[in-house]
């Protein structure tokens, strides 16, 4: 996102405290053990491998030069009767085998250190999506959020991995190598740094080129992805509109796009490595050059132009990966930023300190026990609600339903009664006013309890691609076999399930069965009846049910759950009859209660629906 | 299709999928010969570079020909500045013929899926879906564009590096050599090893996402149940797992990338010792002892790098094995290849005895018969999972069924073009679906060519322009991912004025206002009787109050009709229908 503000339905954030590279230190810091002995290892690793270069030219130097003396260094004379080539040879051999243990050691710490905080940083920001509130997820693609723990993610532990390797090994691996060098000949290192700086300064102008080509193409294939998604999940109606022409019409064009867009970063990228091979291949012809005139004229040995080069090319790498990995730092950075992103949406729906402070750890017992004293009895206190803080959903709800009471809500589409009975789990907080719940605040009481004396059935439930066992156990616990016996019975679902091939352990959802929207619905009920709830919210959940299932799911409901409330969200007179109140709601308004005898003696929207129920039942019957 | 397929890796070269692949690539056979031929010359270049080295040396430093060096350090930019010449316009070309192939195989394979049935899309979930269309043909690309080339061109280096070794001094070269036998077993080791890390890495990260994805989903069902500790204990298993198989794969990864280096100060070594020795006495060039100890130390990249792209390889032949089995997947209802061309469709239809499963073991529909005149309606009744919606899905051919015939107009449907009989038509579901757009997209589906007035026509005649008016943006109001912010009613409204626009012969509504408030239902029926008038339906409905407006009622039992006739003759016969009615109107 460009802009320094986020928003969710009319909510904004200021992104301006987001500091995706202090929060990256957050997370590294705890690992700064590994950060030490790795960049230790580093050290040590590239001090020893400047020494085979150096024995290298050692034993070049003799070669060329037979009958000199053999010197280990400079300072130190090494005369023994052993031939030099053999020490050389030793030599190296002996000091690669010590910077192998060191290269294991820094290579398993530092790169070790980006595992841990993909580790951390994925667990963080699913325990941070678990706080967060309806509206994010209704305003947010799935696929956006995944992403951020996929690509973004990958984006940010390269960042850490080849960043912190790449920074830690070329800070050590240039000062090495141009100390080296300079001691060897320090005209010819000055000569050589001048392309190597060239070098570092053009990579790093592409790197930024490299960045927004590759944004922009990211964009596309997240397009791409969108529309596929999309797609599959709809597929009955493009096949039911014969949509299907058009659809591949319109995947080509974003695919054409997506191909414009690589084109056009492949000009830039495409000329990224073969411009580092021609830049290298440069400063080695200029050293050629010089150096070889510097030979020519005796002020350098052979064995010392070739060792000059084996440094040089010890440190082209480490120089253009400072370049390089500036690409990966404008990656990673900009993916932590879009991780933050989410991470800093706060969660509108949590505990108060003040609840949760002094309060033992709220185990399942303690809840257990909690929920025993509750009774369920139900108050909305001048409740207003918006989506958006502009345009009021409900405004100005007063209402009771007394304990092991029921109240019906009935009115037209859009009214705002499955708004009304989302704020009693608190799945969204009113704008403004109270709900009460045998006279305590829901704002008062923690989240865990509330939810726990709720069971609530969607008007469009979520199953999860598990058994359907598992889906009806879902939010309970010590559940017994007897229990899932009986909640399928009273969800008129035992019979259904003795006819699928695995029962209760059939698999439901996308590797499983599908089941009819019935079923789906029964199945939501038993998973919300089996915590057995103070306080039972139906939503429409009886919509695809036959009448004469409906009747008898209500009938089971009704003699099961005697004491507890009941708030049902119905179209149908004959199911919202019979509730102990009846509230009509209207435009986010509640415009009339009562009980049905009552209501219908009145002139308004019950008597309306009533009469035109009525009148229909009345043609059934006449005709 | 295996279930668990996302999670096999395929072996890392398979010559039947290969094929395939080149298939793909033969439009663009020029290109790739073009830049193969670039690659030789491209890899010729670079190895010509330690031997000018060895020239200068050997010919001009010790010589001390200044003017020798001049001419060899041109010649050596020169060589450079076609080198980086030539492997641009390789990589471009290479680029863009890569880009063309995926783009001819993501077309190729979205056309297919679009010919694929519901039963296929039931049982392959959308998040796989995705993953064929876009990563696997992602992996392929990289497999095309980075993989295949340059394995080529690591495998022509290996080669040349040997050739010229051997040509300089065979002695030293074939001593040299013998590094190579560890180096070849300690690599088969690594690979074998970072194979299965790199397989169960895959796995479980295909797990990891699946569930994170179906949390986000499922969000709100996960707050309200409670069950956000306990699924997040169950998430944080896997993403341990992740951190375990990553910290192993790490493992071997700094353990075999160090050890190279032995081998490599060993081959060194031996250059020094043995080489050094010979120069010494005179039978080696020392140039040719510099020029050795560059060759070498350029033989060891291209088998490092061979070794982690064979991971990569391997996991873009499992793609390529995912994508053409896709692509394989025969059309469970393929279109006939001499459709019977209708001029105008009627709207008669007829089952005759029609069996039907989805498994094709129990039979959902056992011998279904009815038949209905043009403009004749029929509302189907019967309890959930009696079969109601299976037979509105064959009569759009959204299944085939397994015995009888279905007609229309007389003709059987199976010898139709299915996309013709589709656009006869329109049919308005349970679960409405909305793409991301906005209301008039979801309306008249991009249609352009239905003008805007039909759409607000269409609204009107279903009451969903009452609603849609008072949107901020009315017709223009944004709809999100699957319609997430109106209300199941709207949804439903939305896609019956979806249906009415497209004008369709036949009208098939299947609980299309189950979630609508009684008084908008009402008017919606009332507006019924105009819809059905001149177009065959079929409703399936709960609440019986529908079928005042239906020519006739069938009741279906367990996959078969029970009753059939008038609301009057079936009331009469005091059967299943009866005994619904009186459930419904309170006796």
């Amino acid at each position: 996102m460009n802009t320094s503000m986020i928003s969710f339905h009319g909510r904004t954030w200021s992104l301006d405290h987001i500091s995706p590279l202090r929060n990256l230190f957050q997370y590294i810091q705890k690992y700064r053990y590994e950060l030490i002995s790795g960049t230790f290892a580093v050290i040590i690793s590239n001090i020893f491998g400047l020494l085979p270069p150096w024995f290298i030219k050692l034993a070049i130097d003799h070669i060329g030069n037979p009958g000199s003396e053999f010197r280990l260094t400079p300072y130190l004379p090494f005369q023994t009767g052993t031939n030099p080539l053999v020490i050389c040879s030793v030599l190296i051999i002996a000091v690669v085998g010590v910077q192998t243990v060191f290269r294991y050691i820094w290579r398993r710490h530092l790169l070790g250190i980006s595992r841990n905080l993909e580790y951390d940083l994925r667990n963080d920001y699913f325990r941070h999506l678990q706080k967060l509130h309806q509206g994010f997820f209704q305003h947010t693609r799935t696929g956006d959020i995944m992403s951020r723990s996929t690509n973004d993610l990958q984006a940010v532990t390269e960042l850490v991995g080849v960043g912190l390797v790449t920074i830690v090994d070329s800070a050590i691996m240039i000062s090495a190598c141009l100390i080296m060098m300079t001691l060897i000949n320090a005209r010819l290192t000055v000569a050589s740094l001048v392309p190597m700086i060239v070098v570092s300064f053009i990579v790093m102008r592409f790197s930024g080129k490299i960045k927004l080509g590759f944004e922009s193409i990211q964009e596309q294939v997240s397009a791409v992805s969108s529309m596929v998604q999309e797609n599959a999940a709809g597929i009955r109606v493009i096949q039911a509109y014969a949509q299907e022409d058009n659809e591949l019409h319109r995947f080509k064009k974003l695919n054409q796009e997506l191909i414009r867009k690589r084109l056009s970063l492949t000009k830039v990228s495409a000329l990224f490595f073969p411009f580092m091979a021609f830049a290298t291949g440069a400063t080695t012809a200029l050293i050629l050059w010089l150096g070889g005139k510097e030979v020519i004229l005796g002020h350098l040995t052979l064995g010392s132009y070739v060792a000059f080069n084996g440094y040089l090319a010890m440190l082209i790498w480490p120089i253009a990966a400072v370049g390089y990995v500036v690409t990966f730092f404008q990656r990673g950075i900009a993916s932590m930023q879009r991780i933050e992103e989410f991470m800093v949406v706060k969660p509108e729906i949590y505990d108060r300190p003040e609840i949760v402070k002094g309060q033992p750890q709220l185990s399942y017992e303690y809840i257990a026990g909690m929920k025993e004293k509750f009774k369920g009895k139900i108050e909305f206190r001048s409740l207003s609600f918006s989506y958006d803080g502009t345009k009021s959903t409900l405004s100005g709800i007063d209402l009771m339903v007394r304990e092991g009471c029921s109240l019906s809500l009935v009115g037209p589409v859009g009214s705002g009664k499955s708004t009304l009975v989302r704020l009693i789990p608190r799945i969204y907080d009113p704008s403004d006013g109270l709900i009460l719940i045998d006279g305590t605040d829901i704002k008062k009481m923690p989240v865990i309890l509330l939810r726990e004396l709720i069971g609530y059935v969607d008007q469009e439930p979520f199953l999860f691609s598990d058994t359907i066992k598992e889906n009806i156990v879902f939010g309970a616990a010590n559940i017994s076999e007897d229990d899932i016996d009986r909640v399928t019975v009273i969800a008129g679902l035992d019979r259904e399930m003795e006819v699928l091939p695995q029962g209760l352990n059939t698999v439901i959802g996308e590797r499983g069965v599908t089941l009819s929207g019935g079923q789906k619905q029964r199945i939501a009920l038993a998973r919300a009846i089996i915590k057995k709830p103070k306080i039972l919210i139906l939503d429409d959940a009886f919509s695809h049910l036959d009448a004469s299932t409906e009747e008898r799911v209500c009938a089971n409901i009704k003699s099961v759950f005697k004491h507890s409330t009941i708030i049902l969200i119905s179209h149908r007179i004959s199911t919202i009859k019979q509730a102990d109140t009846i509230a009509i709601m209207e435009d986010g308004r509640i415009t009339e209660t009562g009980l049905h005898d009552e209501l219908i003696l009145r002139s308004g929207l019950y008597n309306r629906i009533y009469k035109k129920q009525l009148f229909l039942e009345n043609e059934i019957i006449e005709e | 299709m295996n279930l668990r397929e996302d999670e096999i890796l395929g072996k890392p070269y398979d010559l039947r999928l290969m094929k395939r692949f080149m298939a793909y690539c033969r439009p663009y056979i020029k290109q790739i010969a073009a830049s193969v031929l670039l690659l030789i010359v491209i890899s010729m270049l670079q190895l010509s570079g330690p031997y000018l080295v060895k020239v200068a040396i050997d010919s001009y430093i010790l010589k001390g020909n200044r003017t020798g060096l001049n001419l060899i350090v041109t010649a050596y930019l020169i060589v450079l500045f076609f080198t980086f010449i030539l492997e641009y316009m390789k990589d471009y070309i290479m680029q863009l013929s890569g880009q063309k192939i995926m783009f001819d195989i993501r077309a190729d394979l979205f056309a297919h899926l679009q010919k694929m049935s519901l039963s296929f899309f039931n049982h392959n979930p959308t998040g796989r879906i995705v993953t064929r269309v876009v990563d696997d043909v992602e992996t392929l690309n990289e497999l095309f564009a980075e993989q295949i080339v340059e394995t080529v061109s690591d495998m022509l280096t290996l080669i040349s590096i040997v050739i010229v070794l051997l040509l300089l001094d065979w002695r030293l070269a074939s001593l040299t050599f013998i590094v190579i036998i560890p180096l070849l077993y300690a690599t088969r080791l690594y690979r074998d090893r970072a194979r299965k890390a790199y397989r169960n890495m895959r796995a479980n990260l295909a797990r990891l996402n699946s569930y994170m994805q179906e949390n986000i989903v499922g969000m709100g069902t996960v707050q309200v149940f409670n069950r956000s500790e306990e699924n997040f204990k169950r998430f944080d298993t896997i993403n341990k797992t992740n951190w375990h198989q990553q910290l192993k794969s790490l493992t071997y990864y700094a353990i075999y990338f160090p050890v190279i280096e032995i081998f490599l100060a060993v081959a060194i070594g031996i250059i020094i010792w043995y080489g050094g020795g010979e120069a010494i006495k005179g039978a080696v060039q020392l140039g040719v002892l510099v020029a050795f100890i560059q060759y070498v130390q350029r033989f060891f990249q291209p088998i490092k790098d061979l070794s982690q792209k064979y991971n990569v390889l391997q996991s873009a032949m499992a793609s390529s094995e995912r994508i053409f089995n896709l692509m394989d997947t025969p059309e469970d209802i393929p279109n006939p290849p001499d459709p019977v061309v209708l001029e105008e469709v009627k709207g008669e239809i007829e089952f005759r005895d029609v069996w039907f499963s989805y498994n094709s073991e129990d039979p959902v529909l056992k011998g279904i018969n009815f038949h209905l005149k043009p403009g004749e309606s029929v509302a189907i009744v019967g309890a959930t999972g009696a079969g109601k919606t299976s037979i509105i899905n064959l009569i759009g051919r959204f299944y085939d069924i397994q015995k009888g015939r279905i007609l229309i107009d007389g003709i059987d449907i199976r010898s139709m073009d299915k996309f013709y009989l589709r656009k006869q038509i329109g049919m308005v579901l349970q679960d409405a679906f909305l793409f991301a757009g906005d209301i008039e997209d979801n309306i008249r589906l991009r249609e352009s060519r239905i003008p805007l007035e039909k759409v607000y026509e269409a609204a009107r005649y279903v009451n969903a322009d009452i609603f849609i008016e008072k949107l901020p943006k009315g017709y223009n109001e944004d709809v999100q991912e699957r319609g997430s912010t109106l209300s199941l009613g709207q949804k439903q409204l939305i896609s019956f004025a979806r249906a009415l626009v497209f004008n369709p012969k036949i009208l098939i509504l299947d609980e299309a206002t189950s979630s609508v408030d009684t008084e908008t239902e009402l008017l919606i029926r009332d507006a019924l009787g105009k819809l059905i008038k001149g177009r065959t339906s079929i409703i399936i409905a709960h609440r019986l109050s529908t079928v005042r407006y239906v020519d006739k009622i069938i009741v279906i039992d367990k996959g078969e009709i029970a009753e059939m006739g008038s609301h009057d003759e079936l009331l009469r016969q005091k059967g299943i229908y009866h005994d619904l009615h009186q459930l419904q109107v309170g006796k």
